[in-house]
């Protein structure tokens, strides 16, 4: 992906969920960031053509307009216009694709709460198709976004873990298998030392094979304790990366107006466990006693448990007496302050 | 112990461990003992808690001991229908009648009764002694074969040193897992 002019002042704002409003931010965040590319475009070539103040001359009325405004940049511009000086040559074509990247502008400005997944795919492509043949830096924005979004998709609308922690996970389940493996050969060289002691014959070398299975099996089960520990670790890395408003709040603070996080999880107040909704599974098979820890916290301040919203940080939130309550982050213990 | 698939449904159990606990017991009297928490989770978001009890005197059950850990169409399983459980002369534990929830899905009632390896094999999609065995059984089958004892029903056998997965098994296997499909 090519990287956007160092001034543009909208970088691209990959969504961590398909929640509207983080799908809202990542396709703002292109729209606003082409409109900016091209607005600077029409000006390094009109201003030396037509003078600095070629903007309030040529499209000034009531208001002057905004020189990197999406209102004013995607508009379906007349063949006549001015602007086409700094353009690929006019073509209806190259006009209509200013005048849907408007729409979807409009769409998203205006009828924002309308919007949905198959909006954005099109919206994004909407603005990848303007993008171009313009050949704008912010081009790259568009396949991020599309990449993005349907790794999402695909992960049931929340960021599945890292390449790092599917690696590890990976690895991990290499490790289980090979920890099922030991585990055979040590119940099948119990089953021969057995079998070798009632018949009184080569129960030294039953006995010698049995302890190098019990030393294999002891060898495996500590690569798999490690592999644990480092998929924890690369989890709670790649979650505390993130900064969030909620960042700022303490357990058991009101949960306010903040967004809630979309992955759900069940604070399980009989195993003191936390299982995740989607994928059903509970947190300390796949995290250790970090899942475990946390929920012994929350349950601190949720006693009986239930419902729980994760943001891609690792903050929760449940209710407590119909109040969404802040209950602290996944990997942090969190000290009171004063 | 990993999650262990029974047909469409998975239990979950953790490290929590036994912890002191009391229950009713059959004779609604209350009994002081220990219990494990495992939780079954099937397709649609569908998640059961449920635990093993056993008192101190040896005896015990699994079952749904809250109404709140239930979906409202599985309440039978938070009104009895729990699955007993024994701890032997020899000191191995065991489920003495293996039997059936035969449930209605108009009346959303019903009681367990006699079944066979066969009928469980059905309805579990493969092989009801394989996850057994995978699990730490030593036996299973009439209770004749495993318990010496009268009658027709099934029975299964297993060391009390096993972790608790069998017993909380055969509750998803006999009483969550005939809902499911009832209600499917």
């Amino acid at each position: 992906m090519t990287s956007p002019d160092a001034s543009n002042p909208f970088p691209l704002i990959l969504p961590e969920s398909l929640v509207l409003g983080q799908l809202s931010a990542a396709l703002g965040s292109f729209i606003k960031a082409a409109a900016w590319e091209v607005g600077e475009l029409f000006d390094a070539v009109l201003a030396p053509a037509f003078g600095t103040d070629w903007l309030s001359e040529y499209f000034g009325g009531v208001y002057k307009p905004n020189l990197h405004d999406p209102d004013f940049v995607f508009n379906w511009h007349q063949p006549d216009s001015i602007l086409w000086q700094a353009l690929p040559p006019y073509s209806a074509d190259l006009k209509n694709r200013f005048g849907n990247a408007r729409r979807t502008r409009n769409r998203w400005e205006h009828e924002a709460a309308k919007q949905n997944v198959h909006s954005f795919f099109n919206g994004v492509d909407q603005i990848r198709r303007l993008a171009d043949p313009l050949t704008l830096e912010v081009a790259g924005y568009g396949p991020a976004l599309l990449e993005r979004a349907k790794l999402l998709h695909k992960a049931g609308g929340v960021l599945p873990p890292s390449e790092s922690e599917l690696e590890l996970q990976r690895q991990k389940e290499q490790a289980e298998e090979a920890r099922r493996e030991a585990e055979e050969a040590v119940k099948m060289a119990n089953e021969a030392a057995a079998a070798a002691d009632q018949l009184g014959a080569k129960a030294a070398e039953a006995s010698k094979a049995k302890e190098q299975a019990v030393q294999q099996l002891a060898q495996v089960q500590a690569d798999l304790e490690m592999l644990e520990r480092e998929l924890a670790l690369a989890g709670r890395t790649s979650r505390q990366a993130l900064t969030e408003p909620a960042d700022d709040l303490e357990p058991g603070e009101p949960w306010g107006d903040l967004p809630l996080g979309i992955r759900t999880l069940t604070l399980k107040a009989n195993m003191v466990d936390l299982m995740d909704r989607t994928t059903q599974t509970l947190l300390s098979q796949q995290m250790g006693s970090v899942a475990s820890e946390a929920a012994a916290r929350w349950l601190e301040i949720i006693p009986s448990g239930g419902l729980v919203h994760l943001t891609p940080a690792g903050h929760a939130a449940g209710q407590v007496d119909g109040v969404y309550r802040y209950l602290g982050r996944l990997d942090l213990v969190q000290e009171p302050s004063d | 112990m990993p999650a262990v698939k029974i047909g469409p449904l998975t239990l979950h159990t953790n490290a929590i461990g036994w912890s002191e606990a009391s229950a009713r017991g059959f004779g609604q009297s209350e009994a002081a003992g220990t219990e494990y928490p495992a939780v079954v989770t099937g397709p649609f978001g569908l998640e059961i808690d449920i635990k093993i009890f056993m008192s101190a005197a040896g005896d015990g059950m699994v079952h749904c001991p809250d109404l709140s850990g239930v979906p409202a169409d599985y309440g039978r399983l938070a009104h009895g229908a729990r699955l007993g459980v024994y701890t032997l002369e020899s000191g191995d534990w065991a489920i003495k009648q293996l039997r059936l929830l035969r449930f209605s899905p108009s009346k959303g009632w019903g009681n367990p009764t006699r079944t066979t390896l066969e009928e469980l094999d059905q309805l579990l999609g493969g092989s009801t002694v394989e996850l057994f065995s995978s699990l730490g059984m030593d036996d299973v089958g009439s209770r004749t074969d495993v318990l010496g004892a009268k009658g027709e029903d099934l029975a299964v056998r297993w060391p009390s040193t096993a972790d608790p997965e069998l017993p909380l098994a055969c509750y998803a296997l006999t009483r969550v897992l005939p809902i499911y499909e009832a209600l499917s």
